[in-house]
């Protein structure tokens, strides 16, 4: 059987200061060591990739198989943005042993990710 | 009017985290190899030299993932012209806790730096730093770039490009080389904003 492991948001865009809800779950074939469920925003781009985790949560005694719900409380900043020299995307992962799953959502004011210089439609 | 699609840094092939991922390439030797003969042949130091953007870096890093594979604690400090500093105290203190040093960019440390830095490190069973030129460290391998190097990692980078990007023609990779001097870090940095 070939290890399963996942994670789901309720939503996929926030505003600052709600509460985000999720599910993560996996399914393994040997009881995991650690499992780990994190909020961290990242950029990517032309430079160095910056990254901040904002909350890690340790799974207490974690099972070969298992599902749970979770939920954090977001920050005010930073927003969520897209430009063509530099991205930042807020996201959960859960690390389970060496398997790994990540969901990514959008934190804006309004909702949304800021896209700088999107002049035309993708 | 012509219009530009927009390709946000996240999805752009060349952005750094994709660049950083690439595995170096143009030599036969392993990360093993190279510890190997560091240890055996020159007593536990060496230098892996070459001129910018040559891979230096890209080979120290898979140096250290290999050590960790072997059970090794690397310690690992990247100078480059913003970050020319050592912090000593650090250094100090975590060297006898190490097995392996890396210096990424020892050609940033002075003459008096690198004195201190062979005082310090001199309990420390492994040292391997990158440099631009020899005479450091015994040479475990001398970097060179090739057009046709760069061409088969930016084909690598544009192997699963979705449809309808627009993607830098292979044809102007050669002279894209020889304009940035074979700094194949530099040519990768400028496709970037060619997509």
């Amino acid at each position: 059987m070939s290890d399963q492991i996942g994670v789901t948001l309720e939503r996929t865009a926030y505003r600052p200061g709600e509460q985000l809800t999720g599910k993560a779950g996996w399914q393994l074939s040997d009881t995991p060591k650690k499992a780990h469920i994190r909020l961290f925003w990242k950029t990517s781009g032309k430079g160095t990739v910056d990254l901040k985790i904002l909350e890690d949560r340790k799974i207490d005694a974690p099972q070969a198989a298992q599902l749970l719900d979770f939920a954090f409380a977001l920050p005010d900043d930073p927003y969520s943005f897209e430009g063509h020299l530099i991205t930042l995307r807020w996201g959960v992962e859960v690390v389970v042993g060496k398997a790994t799953d990540c969901a990514w959502f959008e934190l804006g004011p309004d909702g949304h990710t800021c896209r700088i210089g999107a002049t035309t439609a993708r | 009017m012509r219009q530009t699609v927009f390709i946000p840094a996240h999805r752009n092939p060349f952005r750094s985290e994709r660049v950083e991922a690439l595995t170096y390439r143009e030599t036969d030797l392993t990360p093993a190899d190279i510890i190997a003969t560091c240890r055996l042949a020159h007593h536990g130091r060496g230098a892996l030299t070459g001129p910018k953007g040559s891979g230096k870096t890209t080979l120290l890093l898979e140096i250290a993932r290999a050590l960790e594979t072997q059970g090794k604690t690397p310690l690992l400090i990247r100078l480059n012209e913003t970050n020319r500093h050592i912090d000593w105290q650090a250094l100090r203190e975590q060297t006898p806790l190490c097995s392996a040093l890396l210096v990424d960019g020892a050609e940033q440390l002075g003459l008096i730096s690198w004195w201190r830095r062979r005082w310090l490190v001199r309990g420390v069973p492994l040292l391997i730093i990158t440099t631009h030129g020899s005479g450091r460290l015994p040479t475990l391998h001398r970097h060179r770039t090739t057009p046709e190097l760069l061409t088969a990692l930016v084909d690598e980078l544009l192997a699963d490009v979705p449809a309808g990007m627009v993607i830098p023609s292979r044809d102007a990779l050669p002279s894209l080389f020889n304009h940035h001097g074979g700094d194949i870090r530099q040519c990768l940095r400028a496709l970037y904003d060619q997509v």
